[in-house]
């Protein structure tokens, strides 16, 4: 096992695929695997897997104008599968540890912390993160950013001493500083294409709401469905805004209230990474975390180990 | 529901969000100082050779795609050219593009409206000086190649319109062979120098087009591009301004958002842009008086027969009244308030709308309050 186990989600596998061009970043942690040392080793449980299988296409068929020539998106479906391939190899432990402790394990866990959703990708990582540390005596990194899994989760992560739940951004500085020849201006790069990722979501999203309320909410919208109205009137403001404290409750909202005006949830089903993107009203969103970051690194050094004899 | 027309002497809701499908429904009220700045600015663009950077700045629903659009319309512009005693801009306007290619996507967008048989009608007369400009312009030979494709009628229309977008296979290329077009379009080097040319030859002598004008809307989103789409959007902008040095106007509309204030704007908008913008136009929230004025134009163009109250069918206490519960908001917040009321009373067969009927639907209309 490598020093930095590194246990990675879905939405942290889809963001590395999507902002990775010509393989940068795979060869990068391709590279930092094989090496002598075994600084990391990348890890993902089954069902996770299963959930970037079926959500990996997904932000190519959710832009207005995002990807608007067709003809072009055969092209990157082909690179995403080829990218897809080398994340199918790290998905190598779980199956063991369901013949060791049997399926009933996630079901404990889950009752362990009190989980109130089916069981998913951030559960199953979790148990896992868990029968890897005592297995093999390691903290264990969870990458995701799921910002309210990862705000669930970690009080369990802290408390079973298993290790910590990180994101993205973190997993982007790991690579950088594992590895000699990723300078800044590269990571600068990954940092802004990350960023960009999410902001288009939110722009696209915004576009959409605002053009089905501009089409559909009319006085007849009103008498029938006010507080759907206000509500999605709402969640415009705040995208315009990029006020993302609490965006999650809209999410809920529409989703228990979605009989009600099914055109409307599936417009936002469509977007469900802009509603992970925050934790609670009090810590930054994904958005600030790597504005911040970028200017962290313009005013200070992340040491390398040449950085450090050097100086 | 009553007839609506006879009932509130209105053709239709005036105050509807979607985009009008029927031109004469896209008008301008109020904002005589807005109006009058595009005015003059088009206007000096239809008579002057000159090459020219617009900013259109503010906040969310304060009218700068409407402008866009308004503007857009061909007797709007025809009228201006006139004044001018001039030929008619060709216009055009898009959004900026949100993907990974954003000036092939632009590129794309303008090939979208390019009427190839139309043009090719408008400039046959003068078909021979527009080939000799052609050759005068840069030394791209296989650029201008293809410009002389674009006008010459000898060409079938959507082969050269397959060519311009990149679907003509290898095959196919050969039948432009002999038209000095030996390959396909690849990269964004070529996309701004076809587009430049274009813009060039539609203008040339200011004879069949006397400007080109280029709207971008929501410009803002240039905030969630990485910072490469950020390079190449900038360089775009400022090689076309340098390579189209006459005759194009540029107007980028952009709102003032959380992703992009006056602070960082320069972290988007590099200095070799910003030091090219001739002019800023400020939509700024109206205050009581221009809104009142804004709709008293509206309804009056909109209106089926006369009525004393300028306001009709809205008693101006109520307009007083909304002003004041929405405080200093955006038109387009005036706008959707109102659009509910009238349905709302419509529905209900209220006319006219007075305090009474404001009060019942006052909570249905204000979501907050600004």
């Amino acid at each position: 096992m490598g020093n930095v186990c590194c246990l990675l989600d879905a939405c942290t596998v889809i963001n590395l695929i999507h902002i990775d061009e010509d393989d940068f970043l795979l060869k990068k942690i391709k590279s930092l695997e094989l090496k002598k040392s075994k600084p990391i080793e990348i890890l993902i449980d089954e069902l996770v897997f299963k959930e970037i299988q079926v959500n990996v296409n997904d932000r190519l068929k959710s832009g207005l104008s995002k990807f608007s020539d067709s003809s072009r998106i055969g092209g990157i479906r082909k690179e995403i599968d080829q990218k897809l391939s080398f994340f199918r190899g790290k998905k190598n432990r779980s199956a063991e540890m369901i013949s060791e402790l049997g399926n009933e394990y996630y079901e404990q866990i889950k009752n362990q912390v009190g989980y109130t959703k089916k069981i998913n990708g951030e559960l199953c990582s979790t148990a896992y993160a868990l029968y890897l540390s005592r297995l093999d005596e390691k903290k264990v990194f969870f990458y995701t950013d799921d910002y309210p899994a990862k705000d669930f989760f970690s009080g369990y992560f802290e408390f079973q001493q298993i290790g910590q739940i990180k994101d993205t951004v973190d997993f982007l500085i790991l690579i950088y500083w594992l590895d000699d020849d990723f300078n800044k201006s590269q990571l600068n790069r990954v940092l802004s294409e990350l960023y960009s990722q999410y902001a288009i979501e939110v722009a696209l999203l915004k576009e959409r709401l605002v053009k089905f309320h501009n089409e559909k909410v009319n006085g007849a919208f009103i008498k029938s469905k006010k507080e759907i109205a206000f509500k999605l009137k709402d969640l415009i403001n705040k995208l315009q805004k990029l006020e993302l404290q609490n965006i999650q409750s809209y999410f809920e909202y529409f989703e228990v209230n979605k009989t009600k005006c099914k055109e409307l949830f599936e417009i936002i089903k469509q977007y469900y990474s802009v509603f992970q993107i925050e934790s609670n009203n009090q810590s930054e969103t994904l958005l600030e975390k790597i504005k911040r970051t970028n200017r962290l690194i313009e005013a200070q050094r992340i040491y390398k180990w040449n950085d450090l004899i050097a100086s | 529901m009553a007839d609506f027309k006879a009932t509130y002497k209105l053709k239709t809701n005036p105050f509807r969000l979607t985009p009008a499908t029927n031109p004469d429904e896209l008008v301008w009220a109020g904002f005589k100082d807005v109006k009058e700045k595009f005015e003059k600015r088009i206007e000096r663009s239809i008579r002057i050779p000159n090459s020219t950077l617009v900013l259109n700045w503010g906040e969310y629903g304060s009218g700068k795609t409407h402008a866009a659009r308004f503007f857009n319309k061909k007797d709007v512009l025809q009228a201006l050219a006139d004044k001018a005693g001039k030929a008619i801009p060709y216009s055009a306007v898009i959004s900026l593009p949100k993907g990974k290619e954003p000036i092939y996507s632009i590129y794309i967008s303008i090939i979208d409206k390019l009427n190839i048989e139309e043009l090719r009608n408008t400039f046959s007369d003068i078909v021979g000086d527009l080939n000799a400009y052609i050759d005068s312009i840069g030394s791209n030979l296989h650029i201008q190649s293809v410009l002389k494709a674009v006008f010459n009628s000898d060409i079938q229309h959507l082969d050269i319109k397959k060519y311009l977008y990149g679907n003509m296979n290898a095959t196919e290329l050969k039948s432009l062979n002999a038209s000095g077009i030996l390959r396909s379009l690849k990269d964004d080097t070529d996309y701004s120098s076809i587009l430049a040319g274009l813009f060039s030859c539609l203008t040339y002598n200011k004879q069949k087009f006397s400007c080109v004008i280029l709207w971008i809307d929501e410009f803002e989103d240039i905030a969630v591009l990485n910072n490469s789409n950020i390079d190449k959007t900038n360089n775009f902008i400022r090689e076309i301004l340098d390579t189209v040095p006459n005759n194009l106007l540029l107007f980028l509309n952009l709102t003032q958002s959380a992703l992009i204030s006056v602070e960082d704007l320069g972290q988007y908008v590099y200095e070799s842009v910003k030091s090219r913008i001739k002019e800023r136009i400020s939509f700024d929230f109206p205050n009581p008086d221009i809104f009142k004025e804004y709709l008293r134009e509206l309804i009056a163009i909109f209106r089926e027969g006369n009525d004393q109250n300028p306001y009709f069918p809205f008693e101006e206490s109520v307009i007083n009244s909304l002003i004041i519960e929405l405080g200093s908001v955006s038109l387009r917040r005036f706008n959707e308030s109102l659009s509910l009321l009238i349905e709302l009373s419509d529905m209900d067969n209220k006319c006219p709308i007075n305090m009474e009927v404001y009060e019942e639907y006052k909570d249905d209309i204000i979501w907050d309050k600004g």
